[in-house]
């Protein structure tokens, strides 16, 4: 009886010090931990970059939207109403809506795009033309071009922070 | 909470009361210089920040100095002016003259002139500016004759505010130097680098980035003008344009912030071998020839002849019309200039120099 009394102790107290010992690793975190914490924290500062980002008054008006023909150019406004400094290129890229989605326009994938930098102050509009050197069918499209912005002071500025504006149109 | 306001409303006030001192200024004795710039600072509002145009009121023709003492011009009576002007420079040691034109219609027919030069009209002028002893603008002619002074009296209408005399351009005392690999911009405000010293049409000149730049654009340095664009190509094997330098500026064969030069003299890169792209951007790249021969669409124009690079990392926005050059270990040798990239490869592409020179009958030196 004493016996069986010592054994249903032990079988007791055994798997509390194993649970303890459980709880022991949780409260020194190891290496592995540590890193998925730091990736964690970075995703946590990219969520809000991108928040913050999103929040700027930043956009792409065509003046254009609706044409008959496929024009050779097409005239975008750029409204910068952030106190940053937006750079760009000559690049554009273009998606044509098909199937109800948006398929991208391959023709413009593998084409050399000159080094040129173009830039928008802060707290300014300024009017750029595309070329459209392709001869596009008639449909809606969607333009899309790549910003970055300069804020100096953000985290990890080395590298710009990237925003795509995009703007629609139609060709009948 | 309406004690705290009534407190704030009170403090305002006296500080407002406390800057508004100029009534309470005390007239002292300060030199000619000084009374003459506040003679004229005050007239500006002291809400409007400091980069605000000078509001000159129509009585004020202007102020100079004569025998140590500051003469001051009144398109008036001066004497009814006198007590205004002592509080103004704070002091009694200045002297009011009347004179027959305002400063503001003096400016006002400096800003025709100015207009008409800007319009190419020169007629000769080499300067103008408000003579304020004599209350008149002085032109200055390359060529003081009687037939250009009455052509100009005619078409900048005749103004009696004028007397006319002969003068030389303003020179520069030395050229400025300046090195390739820089910023230089495009009348559209667009970004590239400027590229190697070339000879065209027995001129000063330097390569750009053909896709950049028309001829006849003006070609900025991020500060100031540098010349005007003279011959451009973008088609073929070629895309590259030529600018001619304003004589203020001595181009080098230096390349920008790395003390290093290159060669006139011309070698072509094999496939395998290595290139070196000097960007406004990315600085320096060090890349390997893959194509010595390659076509393709640049931005919709179809190519061919030029030269596919690997680079890690590729080229970067801005790199346009960068040098391009070989290297021996000890000499830079001209190469090429580059063109562009395929966005996210580290494929770049560059003319050769040797098109460049052949296309434009253009020489390094």
């Amino acid at each position: 009886m004493r016996w069986l009394f010592f054994i249903c102790i032990s079988c007791f107290v055994l798997p509390i010090g194993c649970t303890y010992k459980q709880n022991e690793k949780e409260v020194v975190p190891s290496f592995s931990d540590n890193r998925n914490n730091s990736e964690r924290k970075e995703l946590s500062d990219d969520i809000r970059l991108e928040t913050y980002v999103n929040s700027l008054d930043i956009r792409m008006e065509l003046v254009d939207s609706i044409f008959s023909v496929c024009p050779d150019t097409i005239e975008m406004n750029i409204i910068n109403n952030s106190d940053y400094k937006l750079l760009s290129n000559l690049k554009y890229s273009l998606k044509h809506f098909e199937s109800g989605n948006w398929k991208v326009v391959s023709l413009l994938e593998n084409t050399i795009w000159p080094d040129v930098e173009m830039f928008v102050e802060p707290q300014s509009r300024r009017s750029f033309n595309v070329d459209l050197f392709l001869n596009l069918k008639p449909g809606r499209y969607q333009i899309e071009k790549e910003f970055s912005i300069v804020i100096p002071t953000i985290k990890r500025s080395t590298n710009n922070i990237r925003i795509i504006l995009s703007d629609e149109f139609m060709i009948n | 909470m309406k004690k705290l306001t009534i407190y704030l409303f009170v403090v305002l006030l006296g500080v407002l009361s406390a800057c508004n001192s100029f009534e309470n200024d005390e007239v002292v004795t300060m030199d000619t210089t000084e009374q003459s710039t506040r003679s004229a600072s005050d007239f500006e509002p002291s809400p409007i920040p400091s980069g605000a145009p000078l509001i000159y009121p129509a009585y004020y023709g202007g102020a100079y100095v004569k025998d140590k003492q500051l003469v001051i011009l009144i398109s008036g009576n001066p004497q009814l002016y006198r007590e205004e002007f002592v509080k103004r420079c704070g002091s009694e040691d200045i002297v009011l003259e009347k004179c027959e034109y305002s400063y503001v219609s003096l400016l006002n027919q400096t800003d025709k002139i100015h207009e008409y030069v800007k319009n190419g009209n020169t007629q000769g002028i080499v300067g103008f500016g408000i003579k304020e002893d004599k209350n008149m603008i002085e032109i200055r002619l390359k060529d003081l004759n009687e037939n250009t002074v009455k052509e100009l009296q005619t078409k900048t209408g005749s103004s009696n505010m004028f007397f006319f005399t002969q003068g030389e351009e303003i020179k520069t005392e030395q050229a400025v130097a300046v090195n390739s690999g820089i910023e230089i911009i495009n009348p559209r405000g667009y970004s590239s680098t400027l590229g190697y010293r070339v000879m065209y049409n027995g001129k000063k000149c330097q390569t750009l980035a053909g896709h950049s730049f028309n001829v006849g654009d003006y070609v900025y340095l991020p500060s100031s003008l540098y010349g005007i664009c003279v011959d451009q190509e973008f088609y073929g094997s070629v895309d590259a344009a030529i600018v001619e330098v304003y004589s203020t500026y001595e181009p080098t064969n230096n390349i920008a912030y790395t003390g290093m030069t290159v060669s006139p003299t011309m070698q072509a890169a094999p496939v395998g071998g290595y290139v070196n792209l000097y960007g406004k951007t990315s600085g320096n790249l060090l890349g390997t020839v893959t194509n010595t021969n390659f076509a393709g669409y640049v931005e919709g124009q179809f190519m061919n002849g030029i030269v596919e690079v690997h680079y890690t990392p590729n080229s970067n926005d801005g790199d346009s019309g960068g040098l391009v050059y070989s290297s021996n270990g000890f000499t830079n040798y001209t190469t090429g200039t580059h063109i562009g990239r395929i966005p996210n490869t580290n494929y770049s592409y560059y003319t050769k120099f040797q098109n460049i020179a052949t296309v434009f009958g253009a020489t390094r030196y």
